[in-house]
């Protein structure tokens, strides 16, 4: 798609009137839904002032929530409705630890795709051990920068930074697939190539780093502009000397309201902690609440109802993003507007007016502790830490086969891909074989007594992470 | 900001280690039944929770 219609709202207006279309946007509606998104709570333990559910408020408010046994039932009828692909949310779902493991248990077996929403917080080695065991889960991990004076300042809790990045390890080391979700705000955007260098040190593959999209709390204040185009030069310039085996994107900052505006038919559904079963994230219009009306009922009535006046009316007032936090109704600020069903709590009789809740007390931000005020510091301190995880992963071999050497030799996995390693890698292979990177690096010390230990350990990372993206080794903790 | 990979310049006695994919074609062993490499990228076409090309990050 050219850019322009990426990201102007006027032209793919005008692109619509003209009955140009593009091929990936649905005009109708699935008779049953293909996803479901589920926010299992919105209380958190960060107090992220951008946070698009809203949730320090939301944690203290305390709003009812539907109980263990309801969200059994609600997932119970997503599978049954046919479901490829459930996202836990939150909040942060693991202030419902118990729930979230056992709902993840239920679903896995089905085959069905699972993606968990987390900032890392809790996931110790125990639930690490647990989220292991579950095949084909993605973990999103939410990392806002290289240190933690840069995270802990943005999610307001000291101790963060290191516990979404040690989470994140002890997810790698289990071979649990992780995507690393940065939020890009002003006060980050200048970091962002430290912490893609810091990412690609731990082992992640897929980042993502996404503008603040003006809904929840972000919608309350701030100024959130972020500048797109140095960060991709940014991303360019990293995937140039790195290599792209670790996939960037960088979403649009309107990306939300561009969905809005291009009304493509909803495929997938999403429930709220009340029980409240809406379209999606951004699209504030309630058509039911479980467990009163059934996902199927409410489901129905988004075939029905999507394309609503109102909802066209709300949307069509939106222009660009920083149009979101004056809308008629903002996301997660304002209670959702009832379109049929049994209302939500709240929103029963009079919902609360337009930013009613804009003024509610928030939880205050503590400041970082690893702070000493100096960036490249910070840094040093916080590479060092990155480094020794990594350092510290161990490996087994995947299900390969290696021929040739000695020297080159060429290595074919069970999937039919093939590499060729020269013979420094291929040593390296073997000798990271059921071995951390660290070991190996012992190993190899006297052989190559020439090469600085710290040049030793940075090749030794680099080909741990090149063959074990290609399924040549596999982390020792993975399942299977 | 230091090259992670660290310096591909070559030392004495020590070869920088090199991964490289191959075409399945040019490769010593049996190919794939499709003839595939590289990455597959499924991008799902539908606006569903998992994309997050609509979603707000946090």
């Amino acid at each position: 798609m050219p850019r322009l219609l990426d990201e102007s709202f006027t032209a793919r207006r005008l692109a619509r009137r003209l009955g140009w279309r593009p091929s990936t946007l649905r005009a109708r509606v699935p008779a049953r839904p293909v996803g479901a998104k589920l926010e299992l709570t919105h209380s958190c333990n960060l107090r992220c002032g951008f946070c698009y559910t809203d949730s320090p408020r939301q944690t203290l408010m305390r709003p009812l929530e539907l109980s263990d046994e309801q969200w059994h039932h609600v997932t119970e009828q997503a599978a049954d409705l046919g479901v490829i692909e459930v996202v836990l949310s939150g909040g942060e779902p693991f202030l419902r630890r118990d729930l979230v493991l056992a709902l993840l248990e239920r679903l896995a077996p089905r085959g069905i795709g699972l993606t968990l929403n987390t900032n890392g917080w809790f996931i110790d080695d125990e639930v690490a051990d647990r989220l292991a065991t579950f095949p084909g889960l993605g973990a999103h991990i939410s990392i806002d920068g290289a240190t933690p004076a840069l995270h802990d300042g943005s999610r307001g809790v000291p101790g963060s930074w290191r516990r979404a990045i040690d989470a994140t390890s002890r997810l790698l080391d289990r071979g649990v697939k992780v995507q690393i979700v940065q939020v890009i705000t002003p006060d980050n955007q200048h970091a962002f190539g430290d912490f893609l260098e810091q990412m690609w040190t731990l082992g992640v593959r897929s980042v993502r780093a996404t503008p603040v999209v003006q809904v929840g709390a972000a919608a309350r204040s701030g100024r959130w502009g972020v500048n797109r185009d140095r960060l991709r030069r940014t991303a360019r310039e990293f995937s140039r000397r790195c290599g792209e085996d670790m996939r960037i994107v960088i979403q649009h900052g309107n990306a939300g309201v561009l969905a809005l505006n291009d009304e493509a038919a909803p495929a997938a559904l999403l429930v709220r902690p009340s029980g409240a079963v809406l379209m999606d994230s951004l699209h504030p219009f309630a058509f039911g609440r479980v467990p009163e009306d059934s996902l199927g009922d409410c489901w129905a009535r988004i075939v029905e109802g999507w394309r609503d006046p109102r909802i066209s009316d709300w949307a069509g007032s939106l222009r660009n993003s920083r149009d979101l936090p004056s809308s008629s109704v903002v996301p997660y600020l304002d209670d959702e507007v009832a379109m049929a069903g049994t209302p939500a709590p709240g929103a029963e009789g009079a919902p609360a007016g337009p930013r009613a809740h804009a003024g509610a007390p928030v939880p205050a931000k503590t400041a970082p502790r690893d702070d000493s005020g100096d960036h490249a510091e910070n840094l040093i301190r916080a590479r060092a830490h990155v480094r020794r995880l990594a350092l510290s992963r161990r490996y087994r071999l995947g299900e390969v086969r290696m021929g040739g050497g000695p020297g080159d030799r060429h290595v074919r996995v069970a999937d039919g891909r093939v590499s060729r390693l020269n013979g420094t890698a291929a040593l390296l292979a073997e000798t990271l074989v059921d071995r951390s990177p660290a070991e190996a690096v012992d190993q190899l010390a006297g052989r190559f007594a020439d090469v600085e230990r710290d040049r030793l350990e940075g090749d030794v990372l680099a080909t741990s992470r090149a063959l074990s993206r290609r399924g040549i080794l596999v982390a020792a903790g993975a399942a299977g | 900001m230091d090259d992670p990979r660290q310096s591909r310049q070559g030392l004495g006695g020590y070869e920088p280690p090199e991964v490289a994919d191959l075409p399945a074609a040019d490769g010593p062993a049996v190919t794939s039944a499709d003839g595939s490499v590289g990455d597959a990228s499924p991008g799902p076409e539908w606006r569903g929770p998992g994309d997050k090309a609509g979603e707000p990050g946090g």
